[in-house]
């Protein structure tokens, strides 16, 4: 039925950033990346006991918290305009860009809703909240981002898929100032807006926390990336080895 | 052939095809019939007088029928899916085709919801005041718009697909919460008599024409390997 698609075949590691990154993306990405992960934990708990005796053990959160959410942003807006240029463009490595932006920014939504559900169960004694604005907003970014990695996983072997997954990347970022607005006029906020801080040690923690988890983020979406990368070269040495197999 | 005539065309034999065989329309009003029941069965129908759960009650089943309406748009039946190639591989804008696709899809689930509208009054016991009938065609026009118009980009994606229909509603559905906030809340509010305002109807245009737009720029992209 399907004519096959003017999308050009993927050339796997064309676009690594060196060889052993290509080789090694976990030793070389999520490894930097976990370590500063462990050290921002070290750095809040040493900085922030006088947000604990003002606020409350729950409030150390917020340091996760707000940082994932400003990231997982960026990476939805990024997952998008690496769609445009997959959809411009017909390219095979923004095509792999956008997909691991997409997969990152599921994985920080999940943190967001997960560090989210821990505030609230704290703070209001239930987990979820289905009058809360910003809660809510996530959850349906969740479904929306869950959707577009089904969509990559189902057309998988497909030569379509990079461009429907592209569509649905766009579609989904510019749904998400109607579901901002949904449902900041029609539920009822609970969300602290703003939280307050008091002391420099406070304030100092939660701005290093903010410039530095986006930088780990790169360095997960880089392994991420790196990854299929890995993927494509495979599934090309397989289809090489299988055509060998056919003429010999 | 011109893009207003293309438009005019796919609308035409569209509904041509469902005043021959009512597979479409008949196949979304039984699913809007089911989901009733089985909701009116689930929660107790006689215990269900807070106005803001009838409403979500009548745009479940509406939701739930009118993505039958989108996901038969692309492949009802053999001689629809040889007519939409034919109309991918006819000189015509790809833009007319989404628009006509998404009117006659439009067209079927609004007779749908006029179809399943008085069941639902009469099996909850409902009333909608005099003076909100207008309201809520608007609201329920636009909200018909907007899922219209988003499965039938959707659709042309998954139609061609293993698992297509499944796929089109986990796609679609998440995307579709905002206007279903909208028109939830609205209808709420009217069936409670009160006034539901401007801004359920500002939110639907507003998703109206995202994804109208979004449909104009897109489905080129979506349907180019079919021609």
């Amino acid at each position: 039925m399907s004519a096959p698609s003017t999308f050009p075949q993927p050339q796997p590691g064309r676009d690594a950033a060196y060889p052993f990154a290509a080789n090694f993306p976990f030793v070389a990405h999520a490894v930097p990346a976990f370590a500063g992960l462990a050290w921002l934990n070290h750095l809040i708990d040493s900085l922030a006991p006088k947000a604990v005796q003002q606020i409350g053990t729950s409030y150390l959160i917020q340091y996760y918290h707000v940082p994932a959410a400003i990231s997982m942003y960026l990476f939805f807006l990024l997952c998008a305009v690496s769609s445009v240029v997959v959809l411009v463009h017909r390219s095979p490595a923004w095509d792999r860009r956008a997909h691991a932006f997409g997969q990152t920014a599921l994985l920080l939504n999940g943190i967001v809703l997960g560090t989210g559900m821990v505030w609230g169960k704290t703070a209001w004694g239930v987990w979820w909240d289905w009058a809360d604005p910003r809660l809510l907003t996530s959850g349906v970014a969740f479904l929306m981002y869950l959707g577009y990695a089904m969509l990559q996983d189902a057309l998988r072997d497909d030569p379509r898929r990079a461009r429907f997954a592209a569509i649905y990347g766009i579609v989904a970022l510019l749904n998400l100032p109607l579901v901002h607005y949904a449902i900041k006029w029609f539920g009822t906020a609970s969300h602290p807006v703003e939280v307050r801080m008091k002391t420099p040690e406070i304030s100092m923690t939660l701005n290093v926390a903010m410039g530095v988890f986006p930088v780990f983020w790169l360095l997960i979406y880089r392994w991420v990336h790196d990854r299929l990368v890995l993927r494509d070269r495979a599934e090309s040495v397989m289809a090489r080895l299988r055509r060998l197999e056919e003429n010999a | 052939m011109s893009g207003w005539r293309a438009f005019a065309t796919v609308v035409r034999w569209d509904l041509a095809r469902e005043m021959k065989r009512r597979s479409t329309l008949t196949a979304m009003a039984a699913t809007a019939l089911l989901v009733l029941f089985v909701l009116s069965f689930a929660i107790d129908a006689r215990r269900a007088d807070d106005p803001r759960i009838r409403s979500g009650l009548l745009w479940v089943t509406w939701i739930f029928a009118g993505a039958v309406g989108v996901e038969r748009a692309f492949g009802a039946g053999r001689d629809a899916g040889a007519m939409t190639e034919g109309f991918l591989v006819a000189p015509i804008p790809r833009a007319a085709l989404f628009y006509g696709r998404t009117a006659s899809t439009f067209l079927l689930t609004t007779a749908m919801s006029a179809l399943s509208i008085p069941v639902f009054l009469v099996l909850f016991d409902a009333t909608v005041p005099a003076s909100g009938i207008a309201w809520l065609a608007a609201v329920s026009l636009l909200t018909l718009l907007g899922m219209s118009a988003l499965g039938v980009l959707l659709a042309s994606m998954t139609s061609t697909v293993r698992g297509g229909d499944v796929l089109l509603r986990l796609l679609m559905l998440p995307v579709l919460l905002p206007a279903v906030a909208a028109a939830v809340t609205g209808t709420g509010l009217l069936l409670d008599g009160q006034d539901p305002g401007l801004r359920p109807a500002a939110l639907l245009a507003a998703f109206d024409l995202t994804f109208l737009g979004a449909g104009h720029v897109l489905f080129d992209h979506a349907a180019e390997d079919r021609s």
